[in-house]
């Protein structure tokens, strides 16, 4: 009877403290529009700087906002999401939706919210206009055109000569087309620089280090990296400290840690893909399509490589962001 | 008078008897009384009871904060994801009541669905062939596990935890990282059929499967032999149960339940996606695990295991409804799962071992 008795005192605990913290998630009902943000692992870093750009402007616009998506940094997982996204749905009536859409996965529940009359705004990634059924507007920088500075950047640091170490987080539509955009562009314009076959460095930090200094390990001819993902920069200068050897490192996203170790000259750049700006936009074209407004449906962003000197904006946007 | 008792003794056999009378009434309020504790007794020792209970207090915990909870399209979102995770966990209950377990089962979901995706677009081949090919992959993986685990004697958790860094492997080999997409447009109409209540075939195949499993582990032969398989091998074997056969026989089961889960997620997403049944291990060890099935085997129910599966997804989805901070609600599921086993394992010590009917005293190895 104790323990039932115990067990149920600890069941009502969890209850209060759970009450307690309810309605901090939800979006307050008061003026503005309600727009939901739907973005599958939702955790990661490069995701939370979107949201933050995301909730910024949604602040500044006066809407009601909302964030959801699979709780994890490493895991990209669009039917976990989902149901997330339609439980916001069921409490709240929003007059927009934002939906990150970098692989076709997420297409058909883009067409089902289009179908329920919701305007869809996705970001990051262009898809052509009428490829994507309900999609309205999408936002992002061209990632062709991000892997090809990226390509040119190095090439230019690098004299034309040297290999490189190319890694991905993971096997996705977004970072397959910049590796690939990257691979051409090197080859047309310095053919003498060799890129060795990518290798996944996966999102966990320690692991991915790990098998930077791997990669450095068994090629010792390697004199720079380019990872196309966000944790990439904290990647290879660590591999390249650990491994005793100097990299040219290009990397993506402005997030915080990237700029300091651009900063230290651990790193030559970052390829400033505008994850802020594309996240503020995405809640400027959710609020006009959740007035009744008819908004152009490509807006691209520019994404070019920033180093050393550039970083001072992208510092202060941070702190505006309180990232 | 004569013939008449006398009246003070006439008074004391009235009171003897009514003394009696109460005697005999209060033996029957006590039998009564002991009776209903008894059947109440039988009732919350059935395996179920512990996370219905937890469950049906999480639903109205939910609905009393914020009734659109219990919304149609809160409730459908729910149902179907639970449909695809639950299929996994039909096979990983009986897996596990067999005494063993399957780390692989999203990596064998997610390369099924590639596999079938690429064989009805790179080979051209008719989607009910290519679907057909889904679940031989996923029914080949499984018997690879049994295997290994049964005639090598490699754990389980080996075994399975490698067959996942393959399948994740594997499924980049066939796609070269790309989703396969378009499919054929037959896979997005079973992906999108609506039977009932805006649910489609992943639904209907997940309520028939569960029913199918709750009656053969309940009710057969097959059923009973597995738990004693499960619950003690060496007495199992020496009875004359065939615990190898029926071992790879449940590796085969979930290997191929998660091969048709990793498919119905592929129709519904209309894309052979690499990203399917990543991280679905740990959701359905954690659900059926949450609903009573014992990690060491011989002890679980189909309903107990499923009953844990949804329970973990309303708790979810509930938190999201009722607003918790985004923060905390990781914290609030694992809270949540602790303190339903917790309700279970009470209810167990308290109503069975305290009270409840002998025949399932230990509550630990208990069949239906």
């Amino acid at each position: 009877m104790k323990r039932l008795m115990s067990a149920t005192g600890l069941a009502v605990v969890a209850g209060v403290v759970m009450a307690g913290s309810i309605g901090a998630g939800t979006p307050a009902l008061a003026e503005g529009k309600n727009i939901l943000w739907v973005q599958p692992m939702r955790d990661h870093p490069v995701h939370r700087l979107m949201q933050a750009g995301f909730l910024a402007k949604c602040k500044e616009l006066k809407d009601n906002c909302e964030v959801v998506g699979n709780p994890s940094a490493t895991n990209y997982d669009v039917t976990a999401s989902i149901p997330l996204a339609e439980a916001a749905m069921a409490r709240t009536k929003f007059d927009a939706i934002a939906v990150y859409g970098p692989g076709p996965e997420i297409y058909p529940f883009i067409g089902k919210l289009g179908h329920e009359g919701f305007p869809v705004v996705t970001w990051h990634v262009l898809p052509k206009e009428g490829s994507v059924a309900g999609l309205k507007a999408a936002t992002g920088e061209d990632i062709p055109v991000a892997g090809a500075n990226a390509a040119l950047a190095m090439g230019e640091k690098m004299g034309g000569k040297g290999v490189i170490a190319l890694t991905q987080g993971s096997s996705n539509d977004t970072e397959n087309v910049m590796s690939d955009s990257f691979r051409k562009t090197m080859a047309a314009k310095y053919p003498d620089i060799k890129i060795l076959d990518t290798q996944m460095e996966g999102f966990e930090p320690s692991a991915a280090e790990a098998k930077g200094v791997a990669i450095l390990q068994g090629n010792p001819d390697v004199t720079a990296a380019f990872s196309t993902t966000g944790n990439g920069v904290q990647t290879w200068s660590g591999a390249a400290r650990k491994a005793g050897r100097e990299l040219v490192i290009v990397g993506m996203d402005y997030i915080r840690q990237n700029l300091d170790i651009v900063k230290s000259g651990a790193a030559y750049g970052v390829v400033a893909q505008p994850l802020y700006e594309e996240s503020a936009k995405t809640a400027e074209l959710a609020d006009a399509l959740a007035s009744g407004k008819t908004v152009q449906y490509l807006t691209p962003l520019p994404a070019s490589v920033i180093t050393a000197k550039d970083l001072d904006p992208y510092y202060k946007m941070l702190d505006s962001a309180g990232q | 008078m004569r013939g008449s008792p006398p009246a003070e003794s006439s008074d004391a056999a009235g009171r003897i008897a009514a003394s009696s009378d109460l005697a005999s009434a209060d033996r029957s309020f006590s039998d009564r009384a002991r009776s209903a504790r008894e059947r109440l007794g039988r009732v919350v020792a059935v395996g179920e009871v512990g996370v219905l209970l937890a469950l049906a207090l999480i639903v109205i915990f939910f609905y009393a904060l914020e009734p659109a909870f219990l919304s149609p399209r809160n409730i459908r979102a729910i149902l179907r994801v639970v449909s695809f995770i639950g299929i996994i966990a039909i096979g990983q209950t009986v897996l596990l009541v067999g005494g063993e377990f399957d780390l692989s089962v999203g990596a064998v979901a997610g390369l099924s669905a590639v596999c079938s995706a690429k064989l009805m677009t790179a080979f051209a081949l008719p989607v009910g062939i290519a679907l057909f090919g889904g679940v031989v992959v996923g029914a080949s993986v499984g018997l690879v596990n049994g295997l290994v685990v049964v005639k090598l004697k490699i754990p389980a958790f080996i075994q399975t935890l490698g067959m996942l860094f393959i399948g994740q492997g594997l499924i980049q080999v066939v796609t070269n990282g790309y989703p396969v997409y378009p499919l054929p447009a037959a896979i997005a109409d079973i992906g999108y059929a609506d039977f009932i209540f805006g649910l489609g075939w992943s639904f209907v195949f997940f309520v028939i499967a569960a029913l199918v499993a709750d009656f053969v582990l309940r009710r057969t032969v097959l059923g009973r032999n597995m738990y004693a398989t499960g619950g003690n091998p060496e007495v199992a074997r020496l009875v004359g149960i065939d615990t190898t056969r029926y071992k790879i026989g449940a590796f085969m089961l979930i290997g191929t339940l998660a091969a048709i889960a990793g498919m119905f997620v592929m129709a519904d997403l209309a894309s052979g996606t690499t990203s399917i049944g990543s991280g679905w291990e740990l959701s359905v060890i954690a659900g059926v695990v949450v609903g009573g099935v014992s990690l060491f085997g011989g002890a679980g129910t189909i309903a107990g295991g499923l009953s844990g599966v949804l329970l973990l997804q309303v708790v979810t989805s509930g938190l999201v409804v009722v607003g918790v901070n985004a923060n905390w609600q990781q914290i609030a599921v694992g809270v949540i799962m602790v303190l339903a086993v917790g309700l279970d394992i009470v209810r167990r010590r308290y109503f069975i071992a305290g009270g409840g009917s002998t025949s399932e005293a230990t509550g630990e190895t208990q069949q239906p």
